[in-house]
C-alpha cells in the first residue's frame, strides 16, 4: 500500500542532486517539447525554492549577487547613483523621480545589464537612440531602478524577490507607470507575469516588439537603412519559449535592406539557451563543456557574420563564446539587435539617401518553421 | 487570458497603492495556508471535502467494466440466440465450456485488479498538495483541445517517426478492441436483431485483420526504434530504455501474434470457408496449416494464449508506463490555463507568513498535478535530449525530475 512507504524527508535529494537543480538554466525547452505538457521546470524550481529558502544551500558565488541585490539593488555591486550615468551620453533622455506622477508615455526599464554591463550600455543607448529618432515619450527611473528580482526568484530566493518586486511594483503603482518597454527578456518576464501576483499590473513590452512595431508604422524610418550581412537571430528563452515571442525579432533584422537572415539548427521552440539563465548569470561553469561556447560554435556554423541578440545576457554569453572560438568582431560581430537596426540606418543616412536596392539585395528569409505551436 | 490574481487585484482597485500590494499578497498568503491545512484532501476530480474521492471513481469504473464482463458471460450461458446465416462466425467456436467460464471468471477479476492498481496511483497523486486546475466556462474549450491534442497523438506527430508508430499501435488498438466488443455485442443479441452476417460480417473481417496488421507494423516499428540497429534508435530512446519497454513491447507483439495464430487456426478448423477470404491476413495462414492435424487443439493453445497475453496486458495498464494511456491526455486536459507559461508559482508574503516550509523536497511537498506529471512522463527523452546542460555534460537529467 502506498501509504506504507516511509522515506526521509529529503530523501528526494539522494536521488537527484543539488549539482543537477543548480545546472539548470531555467531555459524551458524541456517543458517546450514534452509531448504530454509535464511542468518539468516547476518542479526543479521548486527544489531550488526548498534549497535556497530551507538549507541555503546554493552556489557560493551565488551568495554574492544576493548580496548585492539586496544591498545594492542589482548583482554586480554597483553603486545606484551610476544606474543613469549611460543617460549622459544621449542627450534629451529624462530621468525621473518615483516621488513624483509619471508624466510620460512609457517608462524605458533599462534592467542591471543595461544600466551597467559595458557590452550592454550600447544596447541601452541604440534603444533610446531609435525611442528618440521615433519621437517616442519616454523617460527612465535612473537611481530608483532596482533589480525586478528575477535572478533572485529563478535561484529560489522568494525573500529576495519579494524585497525588490514589492519596491519596484510600489514605486511604479505609486507614480502611475501603465506602459514600460524593457529591452531584458527577463525584466520583461518578471515585469508582464510575475508583478501582477504582487499587485503591478502594466502594460509591459519587449524592446524588439516596440521596434517591430515602430518600423512597421513608419514611425522609424529604415527605407534607408542599409546592412550587408549574413545575420543569426539566436532566440532568448525568456522572449522565446517563456513569452512565445520568435517572430519580432526576426522582423525587425528582416526589415532592413542587405541582410539575409540565417537560422541556427536549432531554433525557434527548440532554440538553445546562451547558459546564463535561472540566476546561471552568476555561476561558475565547472563540469563539462560551457553552453555559451556550444551555442556560439553552433551560430558559427551558420556562415553568418553577425549574431543577433534581443537579451543582455544572450549579448554577453555568445559574445564570450564567439571570441572564445578565435572569431574577432570584424568576421563575427554579436550584437543586440537593436545596435544591428541603429547601425543600418545610421549608415543608410551617411552614404547618401535614397540609393535604390538593387532586385538581388532583396532581403532572403530563410526561416526555418518556428514550430510556434 | 488574465491570470486570476490579476481579477482579484482590479477587484481591490480603490484601495490605496500600498494596501493594493498587501491585500493581494495576504489574498495569496491565506489560499496557501489553506491549501497546507486541507492537505491531501484535495484530489484531482473529487471537490474538496467530498468523501468521494478520485480514487474511488476508477475503482467504480474498473469494478463497472468488470461487472459488465462478468454480466455478458452470464447472459450468454442462458441466453442461446443462433445465427444461422452461412457466412458469419461463432464466438468461442470450438473452445470448451470449461474455458468459457474461466474466461468469464478471469477477466472480470483481472479488470478489478488492473483498477486497484491504478486506484493505487490516484491515491498516490491525492498525496500531494492542492493545485486548481479547475474546469471553468472560460477555459472548457481549450481543455477540450488540449485532450483531443492528446488522443488524437497531434504532439507526438511533431516528430513522425514517434507519431506514426503511436497512431498505429494505438489507433489499432482502439479499433481491435471495438472488433472485439461488436462480436460480443452481435453475440448477445436476439436472433433477429444480429448483424454480423453476410458482407456485414466480410467488411467486418477485413477490418479486424487490416486493424490487426497496422497494429503489428507499428509494434514491430517500435522495437527496431529501441532495441534494433543503432542508426533506427534515437539518442533520447538509448538513453531512456527500461525493462518495463521491453515488456510492453512483448506483451503488445505477443497479442498481436497470438490474435493472427487464433484466427489462423480458426479458420482452418471451420475448414476455410470462401467468405473468409476477406480476413485476408488470417486466411492464407490458415492455407499454411489446413489439412493438418488436431486443428482443434491448436486453436484453442492458440485462444488460450492470446486470453493470456490479453491478462498480461490488464496488468501491466496500471503498473507501467503504458498508464500513459490514460495519464497522458489527462495531464494535458488539466494543462495550467490561468497562470502566464513564464510565470512561477506565486507564494505568500515572506514577510507576514506562518508558513514555515517552502519549495520540494518530498513527495508531499508537489502538488497533485505534479505527481500525476510524474505519471504522465513515459521516459521518453525528449526533454533530456534538448537540455542545453545535459547536451554540454552537466549532471542534469529533466526526466529524471519525473
Amino acid at each position: 500500500m502506498v501509504s506504507d512507504i516511509t522515506v526521509p524527508a529529503n530523501w528526494m535529494f539522494d536521488r537527484i542532486t543539488p549539482e543537477e537543480i543548480w545546472s539548470c538554466t531555467s531555459c524551458k525547452a524541456c517543458d517546450e517539447i514534452c509531448p504530454v505538457n509535464i511542468e518539468i521546470l516547476d518542479k526543479i524550481l521548486d527544489m531550488r525554492r526548498y534549497l535556497s529558502l530551507m538549507e541555503s544551500n546554493f552556489p557560493t558565488e551565488l551568495g554574492g549577487a544576493y548580496r548585492a541585490m539586496e544591498n545594492s539593488g542589482n548583482p554586480w555591486s554597483m553603486s545606484q547613483s551610476d544606474r543613469g550615468a549611460w543617460a549622459d551620453k544621449v542627450p534629451g533622455v529624462e530621468i525621473v523621480d518615483p516621488g513624483e506622477a509619471f508624466t510620460h508615455e512609457y517608462l524605458y526599464w533599462v534592467g542591471c545589464a543595461g544600466s551597467f554591463d559595458d557590452k550592454n550600455k550600447r544596447v541601452t543607448e541604440a534603444t533610446a537612440k531609435l525611442l528618440q529618432r521615433a519621437g517616442i515619450d519616454f523617460a527612465i527611473l535612473g537611481p530608483s531602478e532596482m533589480c525586478t528580482g528575477d535572478p533572485a526568484r529563478r535561484s529560489g530566493n522568494e525573500y529576495l524577490f519579494q524585497m525588490l518586486a514589492k519596491q519596484n511594483v510600489a514605486n511604479l503603482n505609486g507614480m502611475g507607470v501603465t506602459k514600460v518597454i524593457t529591452q531584458c527578456p527577463h525584466c520583461f518576464n518578471t515585469m508582464k507575469n510575475e508583478y501582477p501576483q504582487l499587485g503591478g499590473n502594466y502594460e509591459v513590452i519587449h524592446h524588439s516588439q516596440f521596434l517591430e512595431s515602430l518600423v512597421s508604422s513608419g514611425k522609424l524610418d529604415v527605407s534607408n537603412a542599409r546592412l550587408d550581412e549574413r545575420i543569426v537571430y539566436h532566440d532568448s528563452c525568456y522572449l522565446g519559449r517563456h513569452n512565445d515571442i520568435y517572430e519580432a525579432p526576426r522582423r525587425v533584422i528582416g526589415s532592413l535592406a542587405g541582410v539575409e537572415i540565417v537560422e541556427a539548427g536549432r531554433n525557434g521552440t527548440k532554440g538553445m539557451c546562451c547558459g546564463a539563465g535561472g540566476a546561471r548569470m552568476w555561476m561558475e561553469e565547472s563540469i563539462g563543456k560551457k553552453v555559451n561556447d556550444e551555442r556560439a560554435q553552433e551560430l558559427i556554423a551558420t556562415g553568418a557574420t553577425r549574431v543577433a541578440t534581443a537579451c543582455p545576457f544572450c549579448f554577453i554569453m555568445m559574445d564570450d563564446g564567439v571570441k572564445a572560438a578565435g572569431k574577432e568582431e570584424d568576421e563575427v560581430r554579436v550584437a543586440d539587435l537593436s545596435m544591428h537596426l541603429l547601425e543600418a540606418i545610421e549608415r543608410g543616412e551617411a552614404d547618401g539617401k535614397g540609393a535604390p536596392a538593387f532586385l538581388s539585395d532583396v532581403i532572403r528569409v530563410e526561416q526555418t518553421e518556428l514550430s510556434a505551436d | 487570458m488574465l491570470p486570476v490574481r490579476q481579477v482579484q487585484v482590479a477587484g481591490a482597485v480603490d484601495g490605496a497603492l500600498r494596501s493594493r500590494t498587501v491585500s493581494t499578497l495576504t489574498e495569496d498568503h491565506a489560499s496557501t495556508e489553506e491549501a497546507a491545512g486541507t492537505g491531501t484532501d484535495a484530489g484531482p476530480v473529487a471537490p474538496k471535502g467530498s468523501p468521494i474521492k478520485a480514487h474511488h471513481i476508477v475503482l467504480a469504473v474498473g469494478i463497472g467494466f468488470a461487472a459488465v464482463t462478468a454480466a455478458s458471460g452470464l447472459a450468454s450461458a442462458f441466453i442461446k440466440h443462433h445465427d444461422d446465416s452461412p457466412v458469419q462466425r461463432e464466438v468461442f467456436e470450438g473452445i470448451p465450456s470449461s474455458f468459457k467460464l474461466a474466461f468469464y471468471t478471469l477477466i472480470p477479476i483481472m479488470i478489478v485488479y488492473g483498477s486497484v492498481m491504478f486506484a493505487n496511483r490516484v491515491r498516490n497523486w491525492q498525496r500531494g498538495r492542492p493545485d486548481n486546475r479547475a474546469t471553468t466556462p472560460r477555459n472548457a474549450k481549450r481543455r477540450m483541445a488540449d485532450f483531443r491534442a492528446g488522443v488524437y497523438m497531434q504532439t507526438l506527430l511533431r516528430e513522425p517517426g514517434a507519431g506514426i508508430m503511436h497512431s498505429l499501435i494505438y489507433f489499432n488498438f482502439v479499433i481491435l478492441l471495438a472488433v472485439t466488443t461488436v462480436l460480443e455485442v452481435n453475440h448477445q443479441l436476439p436472433t433477429a436483431a444480429k448483424f454480423l452476417h453476410g458482407d456485414v460480417y466480410r467488411g467486418y473481417a477485413f477490418v479486424g485483420d487490416l486493424a490487426g496488421l497496422g497494429f503489428m507494423v507499428g509494434i514491430i516499428w517500435a522495437i527496431v526504434r529501441r532495441y534494433g540497429p543503432r542508426r533506427y534508435r534515437p539518442y533520447r530512446i538509448r538513453i531512456k530504455s527500461k525493462p518495463e519497454h521491453a515488456v510492453i513491447l512483448g506483451v503488445f507483439a505477443a497479442i498481436g501474434i497470438t490474435g493472427f495464430g487464433t484466427e489462423m487456426f480458426r479458420i482452418a478448423e471451420t475448414g476455410s470457408p470462401e467468405f473468409e477470404r476477406w480476413s485476408f491476413v488470417g486466411y492464407p495462414l490458415a492455407q499454411l496449416v489446413d489439412g493438418a492435424g488436431n486443428l482443434a487443439g491448436w486453436h484453442q493453445a492458440w485462444w488460450v494464449a492470446h486470453v493470456v497475453s490479453f491478462m498480461a496486458f490488464v496488468i501491466i495498464l496500471p503498473t507501467t508506463m503504458l498508464r500513459h494511456i490514460f495519464t497522458s491526455p489527462l495531464n494535458m486536459y488539466l494543462r495550467d490555463r490561468e497562470r502566464p507559461k513564464g510565470a512561477m508559482k506565486p507564494l505568500p508574503d515572506m514577510e507576514t507568513t506562518e508558513i514555515e516550509h517552502f519549495g520540494a523536497s518530498s513527495i508531499e511537498d508537489f502538488t497533485w498535478k505534479q505527481l500525476l506529471d510524474t505519471d504522465a512522463c513515459t521516459m521518453c527523452g525528449r526533454c533530456t535530449s534538448v537540455c542545453p546542460a545535459h547536451a554540454t555534460g552537466k549532471p542534469l537529467d529533466p526526466a529524471r525530475s519525473c
